[in-house]
């Protein structure tokens, strides 16, 4: 829990406090501290391009409509010479690039409940939020980073298509030179669990006995792979099993903001309870070569009963 | 009655961008020269617009319009075009009205092989084009190659003495 806020205190809040203005302002409170606190934990999108915060005055209006962007630079380019003494490099008449981040909502749906039924919960009602609010609010955000981020090898074509039925090392080496190649540092891994199971039984002649010995009792245990990043999701409907992505550091990626903070709304009207969250998000990769991915030849969908 | 809806957003530069932004923009770089070349200001001639590194001719009323099918000297590159703010402002694009200049440009007519050495012009060959082509008998010569790249052409602007 966040904050020190235990799931009993936050039960109490929540239900014996909805009849008092007052225990409402609270309850708003710590429902926002819950989800903004949640929420940071599960997006794997956050974990590899972490938000920033921005206010209305970071950022500018349409003419054409009331929505707001934010305009975001990207360093140009320059170059040196060798030289004679006597002679003199180019000329260069800076010429500055930048894109738009556009902003848009993404709203939990209105959730209502008899404040009687709310209270046969036996668990703790953050749990109830956390299923019905920031999961499906944190998962918008990565469906939308992994559309983004299609887009983006779309254009570059950092996309390897290969035969490899399970990842392994010599497929990860692949997909990292496709950055590493390009002038930039591949600093994140983001593979599905599937991915991952596979990654963990690879033969001892391949990664060492040691290594594979660990493996079988403990599972692979450390938070990088080949010294990136490793970043392991279970949304194997956004993300398929067999598909592996690298990013480079976020300095080199691009933004994601967030304008103001999430917020979590609630309210008891009589005996029902209703609430929701919503956040105003801008996300952009400016630097669409500092993203490759790797598509393997993995069985889909995955045998989950028969023969093997 | 109310506008219509905007249904579609084509800009490039708005997330998910569609361009390489890291890539350096070849429509125009002026190598040598920035510093004393002459920067001016001119109307444009009503219905025209121009990009960086496309090429004006002047008319009778000595506003920009683009060229016609022979090159003709008088004819100036376009530093500035009518796609920015200032330009929608003042109704003017800036042409570089002196020579010579050493630039490197993407905009130039790919339908030819050139040369270190040939001589370029530049002449409507085609719907819209406003940039320099191969130069042929007749018309004036208005630069130089002096290096071919990939994807670019680097020239020496030469006045279009006819």
């Amino acid at each position: 829990m966040h904050e020190g806020l235990d799931a009993q205190t936050f039960n109490n809040l929540f239900v014996e406090q909805l009849d008092t203005v007052d225990g409402i302002k609270k309850t708003a409170a710590a429902g926002a501290a819950f989800v903004r606190a949640r929420i940071r934990e599960i997006g794997f999108g956050r974990r590899i391009m972490p938000p920033e915060s921005v206010t209305r005055v970071d950022l500018t209006r349409s003419t054409d409509h009331d929505t707001l962007i934010k305009i975001v630079d990207i360093e140009h380019n320059s170059k040196a010479m060798a030289l004679n003494f006597a002679g003199e490099a180019d000329e260069r008449y800076i010429q500055g690039k930048r894109y738009a981040i556009p902003f848009f909502k993404i709203e939990s749906e209105k959730f209502v409940k008899s404040e009687g039924e709310l209270l046969a919960y036996d668990y703790p009602i953050t749990k109830v939020i956390e299923e019905n609010s920031i999961k499906d609010i944190q998962k918008v955000e990565d469906i939308k980073f992994i559309e983004y981020a299609e887009a983006a090898i779309s254009l570059t074509g950092k996309r390897l298509v290969s035969a490899a039925t399970a990842v392994d090392r010599k497929e990860m080496n692949s997909l990292f030179k496709m950055i590493d190649y390009d002038q930039l540092l591949a600093d994140v891994c983001l593979m599905n669990t599937v991915d991952f199971d596979d990654y963990m039984v690879q033969p001892a002649i391949d990664i060492g006995s040691p290594l594979a010995s660990e493996i079988t009792v403990d599972g692979y245990k450390y938070q990088t792979i080949l010294k990136r990043k490793l970043v392991v999701t279970n949304k194997h409907d956004i993300l398929l099993p067999g598909e592996i992505w690298t990013f480079t550091e976020p300095a080199y990626l691009g933004n994601f903001f967030i304008l103001n903070d999430i917020k979590f709304w609630i309210k008891k009207e009589a005996d029902l309870v209703m609430w929701k969250s919503w956040e105003y998000i801008g996300e952009g990769f400016g630097n669409i070569r500092s993203i490759a991915k790797i598509e393997l030849d993995v069985p889909n969908p995955i045998p989950v009963g028969g023969t093997i | 009655m109310e506008d219509e809806m905007v249904v579609s957003i084509s800009d490039i530069r708005v997330a998910p961008i569609g361009e390489d932004l890291t890539t350096d923009e070849l429509s125009l770089s002026v190598l040598r020269g920035i510093e004393s070349m002459h920067r001016v200001d001119k109307k444009v001639a009503v219905g025209e617009t121009f990009l960086r590194g496309e090429w004006a001719v002047l008319n009778v009323d000595g506003k920009a319009e683009r060229p016609g099918g022979v090159g003709v000297g008088g004819t100036y590159l376009v530093w500035s075009g009518t796609d920015r703010f200032d330009s929608r402002a003042t109704g003017q694009v800036t042409l570089i009205m002196s020579h010579p200049v050493i630039a490197e440009s993407s905009r130039y007519d790919t339908g030819f092989n050139y040369n270190v050495g040939d001589y370029l012009t530049v002449k409507d060959v085609g719907p819209g084009t406003a940039f320099v082509t191969a130069w042929a008998t007749g018309d004036a010569k208005l630069a130089r190659v002096v290096a071919v790249n990939s994807g670019s052409l680097v020239f020496e602007t030469l006045g279009g003495v006819e």
